[in-house]
């Protein structure tokens, strides 16, 4: 084993990559423009699947947090940690599409409503978080600051995500999380396959990013191992 | 608003979600073969250590 992949991560990424392509041509192509809103309704394919998903590795970083602090467990502290990163991907695609959806339809590429001001501080919280495991300490010490932060994090998620059913917001509410969507056909279709391929993407991301965590992990121990062998050594201490 | 205007948005929006999950993917494939490249082999497995 000389990577993170494995048989099921490549299975899961070739079905991935083949049905993003399958969105991508579908989205840009095959769909016909909205009577409302025009073209502008291809990059919808992509942003609610982003904005919907990226709320899973959020959870999970908050998840991880709660139960190192409660089993003092590296496995879900590293999960936190994957769930940070690839959550901080997410949320970053969703306010850059957004942003441009926001251009194309509302004249503006940012407006400080609930919705996307809250989107903001998650990205940096989890930028906040990120930065927060780079600085140099103790694991344990380093582990609880940083499972605090995830669960700080996880205050937001919900603001997040009834930011448009709590305020007024230039951000429409739920298009197809209602049982009458408000699209149907060939959209809906391309729409349902958005979210599959966001969501598998995202799956095989966080397996990736939880090994590499995990052989990340092993190499510190290893390193601090090496180090402390060595200063038994220095001191004349047999190991 | 003219329609290539609008088109713009949208291939620009497509385009940076394709170029960031393509980069990043790869990214996480290439830094993983560089940390299982340190780890010892007997370290290289993950499962819950609790």
């Amino acid at each position: 084993m000389t990577t993170t992949g494995s048989k099921g991560t490549r299975i899961l990424g070739g079905v991935t990559l083949v049905l993003l392509a399958v969105v991508t041509v579908y989205g840009l192509w095959l769909t016909p423009a909205d009577v409302e809103m025009g073209d502008n309704v291809r990059l919808l394919y992509i942003h609610p699947p982003i904005a919907t998903a990226m709320f899973i590795p959020v959870v999970l970083t908050a998840v991880g947090s709660l139960l190192w602090l409660v089993k003092k467990s590296v496995w879900w502290d590293l999960v936190a940690l994957a769930g940070a990163e690839i959550g901080a991907v997410l949320v970053g695609l969703c306010l850059v599409t957004g942003s441009l959806w926001g251009r194309a339809t509302w004249g503006t590429y940012w407006d400080w409503d609930p919705l996307l001001t809250s989107t903001a501080l998650l990205f940096l919280m989890l930028l906040g978080y990120l930065a927060l495991r780079r600085v140099p300490a103790e694991p344990e010490v380093r582990n609880r600051r940083s499972a605090v932060v995830g669960l700080a994090i996880a205050v937001n998620v919900p603001i997040v995500h009834f930011a448009v059913d709590w305020w007024r917001s230039l951000h429409q509410t739920a298009t197809v999380s209602t049982l009458d969507p408000k699209i149907d056909g060939i959209q809906l279709l391309t729409f349902a396959l958005g979210f599959l391929a966001v969501l598998l993407a995202t799956a095989w991301a966080m397996i990736h990013r939880f090994r590499l965590a995990w052989l990340e992990d092993q190499l510190e121990a290893t390193f601090l191992e090496t180090a402390v062998a060595e200063r038994r050594l220095e001191a004349g201490v047999s190991p | 608003m003219t329609l290539a205007a609008a088109d713009a948005y949208i291939y620009v929006g497509w385009a940076a979600t394709g170029v960031a999950v393509v980069v990043y993917g790869i990214s996480l494939v290439q830094r993983g073969k560089r940390a299982a490249a340190q780890v010892p082999e007997g370290k290289r497995r993950w499962s819950d250590p609790s």
